[in-house]
């Protein structure tokens, strides 16, 4: 029994799939991970609240409904921009594994599905519980327009976090070292987002709206359904401008992505 | 002479029943290096964890430099070392199903911080076993020469191959001189032309410090070289405990031939052979090779009955002794 | 002796061989302060006290927890991680202490933190954040005991919550619920001062408090007097509480896992 261990053994070193599993196992974990602390850090704002009562004049209930779609707009970019996600893993360690390991790379394709869907599920819950718990008393009226208006920022805000993530994607085909670049920028970027755009200074606030657009994603379309009165210090098109940046931003992204990949190929 | 191992009647029944370490009784004095063999499953990593403490006996008496194992002296500690290859991690795993994580992410027996480099690593040892730095120069030395560990000394021990990864756990055994190590199956993984010079070395180590060592093995020439005495497990019994001159010579003149019939075969009673085992259309039996030519056993088969197929080999240490012990009881 | 300040010292350098994750690590808190920086600002707009506390307090407070939270990285579960390898049992033969050595290294780990990560964020945001400064010399030394206190209450929390890996097949649950909770209620994501008065009340029967909340208050001059010595002495007592916890944990742990052979 001890030598075909060995044999299996000596297949897996040399293909480096421990490394791959073990990678894939650890951003399982990290994704469950992360979740918990967003969870945690709602309660914090919700105190945080309890005792100021109102954020530039956000309550905490219009607080939860903006992050309501900053959560939702994430699960579904989860869930249809995962490819983009491992795409630029397989590429480092594909040529190696790729041949020799073609139904196993199904097979860690599916842990890593798995693994995605559990943070998709996550963030899908709780986005779904922020949102009952404050659709119905931050003053919105749901008629056909508004809950269109609302769809639509659902697919905007998914394709524009779609359109971040591809584009730091494309670095992975510069650097062969860094999945911490990528992930850092878009984990600590969306917290920004946790809270309405209006309290940054005005570098934030540029950075925020037009090179990593988050507050396209909710801050915007959130001020379109609550109308806030900070809003008065947007022009009052931004509102609409959501689809317009998804489609623009995505088509960069997408452009920079495949110029990067005809790089790497040379 | 001192006894430096004493274990009396121990046994130990695992949770699915079977006694792992069924009424096992021996000792081993100062000096001595003893073989340990046996099939996998047949105890040995069981009885090794006994002997370190590693595992609660179920009954039976261990005293290991005059101190019970569990009790972990700190001062024992100083002067044992203990590697094992795969089999360590495989023996008690129990419950926990990561299979893949086992084979794939092995980290060694734990001497080596898998975090560290291999020069770190040393460092800490060197620190810990209170060993003056020039004299440890000096061993490293003699070890690199040996195990060629050298070249790797700045890569983190999780970078290594496996085959690299055991000769820095040897090394890191060696180099502070233990009275008393333990090796369970320490050689696999390394690559065939290095595991001569690692058995030459232990050899060598082993005598110049009167080193005692249990050594688990399945491998002939491992125990031919630095062994003395051999103890052969078999299904948790202590079956034979003496030297290895006796197995040796049986070995050398055992054959073993596998036949595979055409039709089911009656017994043959008359078959020169030692023992023989029939199941079905196939026969396995061992042979002297001294007292019989394979010419002879060959015809005498095919004379009789309709061969498919037929493979004639050397037997396993295993066997060998197996058959040894039965030759004995009957 | 020495071999454990060896442990603390290893690892502390052995940090110097990737100096990007640092950069990462830096521009992550100082990001994380900086939202919170904005938020408080904000907050307080048009106030200047909120039940006692200024704004510079505030944000001070959050400084001060966040970047200790930060240096005491706590996801790794070695315990675990060791049973599954099987390698756990081994260190026990080996004439080191292995809690012992565990702390040791966490020290070196943790004060390579606390100097090349927290340091420069504290540093950065002191060009544009304004900050309180500790209420006096003799403060800031009880500040720095107290946050020594609370690093070893903040590790032997996380030592035992590892220990869970005996009983139970993952504690990956156990140790992020925990993390979660000094987050919420150690004055992570929301200074302690703002809790309801009730949680507080509750929270005192936890060692959460201990950790960042104690420290935070000696370094603002908030006790006075025998409410100093009160407070050090609260921390003393969750270190040994813990401490006994952990121990007798341990010994039940590992007697089940030789009973057991698993690790």
């Amino acid at each position: 029994m001890s030598m075909d261990l060995i044999q299996l053994f000596k297949a897996y070193a040399k293909t480096g799939i421990k490394t791959r599993f073990q990678y894939h196992l650890d951003s399982f974990l990290l994704s469950l991970a992360v979740f918990v602390r967003e969870a945690s850090s709602i309660f914090g704002v919700y105190f945080l609240l309890l005792k100021f009562d109102t954020l530039n004049d956000w309550n905490i209930k219009e607080i939860f409904f903006m992050f309501s779609i900053l959560s939702a707009t994430y699960s579904l970019f989860i869930m249809f921009f995962m490819v983009f996600r491992d795409f630029p893993d397989w590429i480092k360690h594909g040529d190696f594994d790729r041949i020799l390991l073609r139904p196993r790379g199904i097979f860690v394709q599916m842990i890593l599905n798995g693994a995605d869907w559990v943070a998709a599920l996550s963030h899908g819950c709780i986005s779904i519980l922020m949102f009952i718990l404050s659709a119905n008393s931050v003053g919105i009226r749901w008629n056909a327009g508004s809950i269109f208006y609302y769809l639509v920022t659902m697919i905007s805000g998914t394709v524009i976090q779609g359109a971040i993530f591809v584009f730091f994607s494309a670095f992975n085909f510069y650097f062969s070292k860094n999945h911490g670049i990528k992930e850092f920028v878009f984990w600590k970027s969306r917290r920004f987002a946790t809270f309405p755009v209006s309290i940054y200074g005005g570098v934030v606030q540029n950075i925020l709206m037009f090179v990593i657009p988050f507050a396209f994603v909710n801050y915007f379309p959130a001020q379109y359904l609550l109308r806030k009165s900070d809003m008065a210090a947007y022009p009052e098109y931004y509102m609409y401008l959501s689809p317009v940046i998804a489609i623009v931003g995505f088509t960069l992204a997408y452009v920079f992505w495949r110029f990067s990949l005809r790089y790497y190929q040379s | 002479m001192k006894t430096m191992i004493i274990v009396k009647n121990a046994v130990k029944i695992f949770d699915n029943g079977i006694h792992a370490t069924d009424d096992v009784s021996f000792h081993i004095t100062r000096g001595e290096k003893v073989g340990l063999i046996g099939v996998n499953g047949a105890g040995k990593t069981t009885l090794i964890r006994l002997i370190c403490g590693l595992l609660r006996p179920d009954s039976g008496y261990i005293r290991v430099f005059r101190r019970e194992p569990l009790s972990r002296d700190k001062s024992i500690g100083m002067k044992m070392g203990m590697v094992y290859g795969l089999s360590g991690i495989l023996a008690g795993k129990g419950k926990v199903s990561f299979g893949f994580d086992a084979l794939s992410a092995f980290e060694g027996s734990g001497n080596l911080d898998k975090d560290l480099t291999i020069k770190n690593n040393f460092e800490l040892i060197r620190t810990i076993y209170r060993i003056p730095k020039d004299l440890f120069q000096m061993r490293f030395k003699e070890l690199d020469d040996a195990l060629g560990i050298g070249e790797y000394m700045n890569y983190h021990v999780g970078q290594l191959s496996l085959g690299q990864k055991m000769r820095a756990e040897i090394a890191s055994v060696l180099i502070y001189e233990p009275e008393l190590l333990i090796l369970d199956e320490p050689l696999i993984g390394i690559d065939v032309s290095a595991k001569e010079s690692v058995r030459e070395l232990l050899r060598k180590k082993s005598s110049d410090q009167n080193m005692t060592i249990i050594l688990a093995t399945h491998n002939v020439e491992e125990i031919e070289k630095i062994c003395d005495r051999v103890m052969f497990l078999d299904k948790g019994k202590l079956i034979y405990n003496g030297s290895f001159d006796k197995i040796k010579y049986s070995y050398g003149c055992m054959n073993r031939i596998s036949v595979e019939f055409e039709e089911d075969v009656p017994d043959l009673l008359d078959l020169p052979v030692v023992r023989y085992v029939i199941q079905n259309h196939r026969m396995t039996a061992w042979y002297n090779s001294d007292l019989v030519s394979a010419k002879e056993i060959t015809s005498f088969i095919a004379s009789r009955y309709k061969i498919k197929d037929l493979l004639i080999h050397k037997p396993t240490i295993e066997e060998t002794v197996k058959n040894m012990v039965g030759e004995m009881y009957t | 002796m020495e071999k454990y300040i060896k442990f603390a010292t290893i690892k502390f350098m052995s940090n110097f061989e990737n100096p990007f994750n640092n950069i990462i690590e830096i521009l992550e808190t100082l990001l994380f302060f900086v939202i919170y920086w904005y938020v408080f600002r904000t907050l307080y707009q048009g106030k200047q006290t909120v039940d006692g506390i200024t704004c510079s307090m505030a944000v001070t407070a959050m400084l001060l927890s966040i970047g200790f939270d930060y240096s005491y990285y706590k996801g790794k579960m070695y315990i675990q991680e060791k049973m599954r390898q099987g390698t756990l049992l081994v260190e026990l033969i080996k004439p080191v202490d292995f809690r012992l050595r565990l702390l040791f290294e966490d020290m070196g780990k943790t004060l390579f933190f606390v100097v090349f990560r927290y340091l420069p964020v504290v540093l950065i945001a002191m060009l544009f954040a304004n900050l309180q400064g500790p209420k006096s010399s003799f403060h800031f030394i009880l500040f720095f005991i107290s946050v020594f206190l609370g690093y070893i209450i903040s590790w032997l929390f996380d030592f035992v919550c590892n220990e869970m890996a005996f009983f139970t097949l993952s504690v990956w649950g156990i140790v992020s619920i925990k993390n979660a909770l000094i987050d919420v209620f150690g004055g992570v994501f929301v200074p302690v001062w703002f809790l309801p008065v009730a949680v507080r009340h509750i929270l005192i029967f936890t060692p959460v408090l201990s950790i960042y909340y104690i420290p935070v208050n000696l370094y603002f001059g908030l006790y006075d007097g025998v409410k100093m010595i009160l407070a050090i002495l609260y921390q003393i007592l969750w270190i040994v509480l813990l401490g006994w916890i952990s121990d007798r944990v341990w010994k039940r742990g590992i007697d089940q896992v030789i009973l057991k052979g698993a690790g």
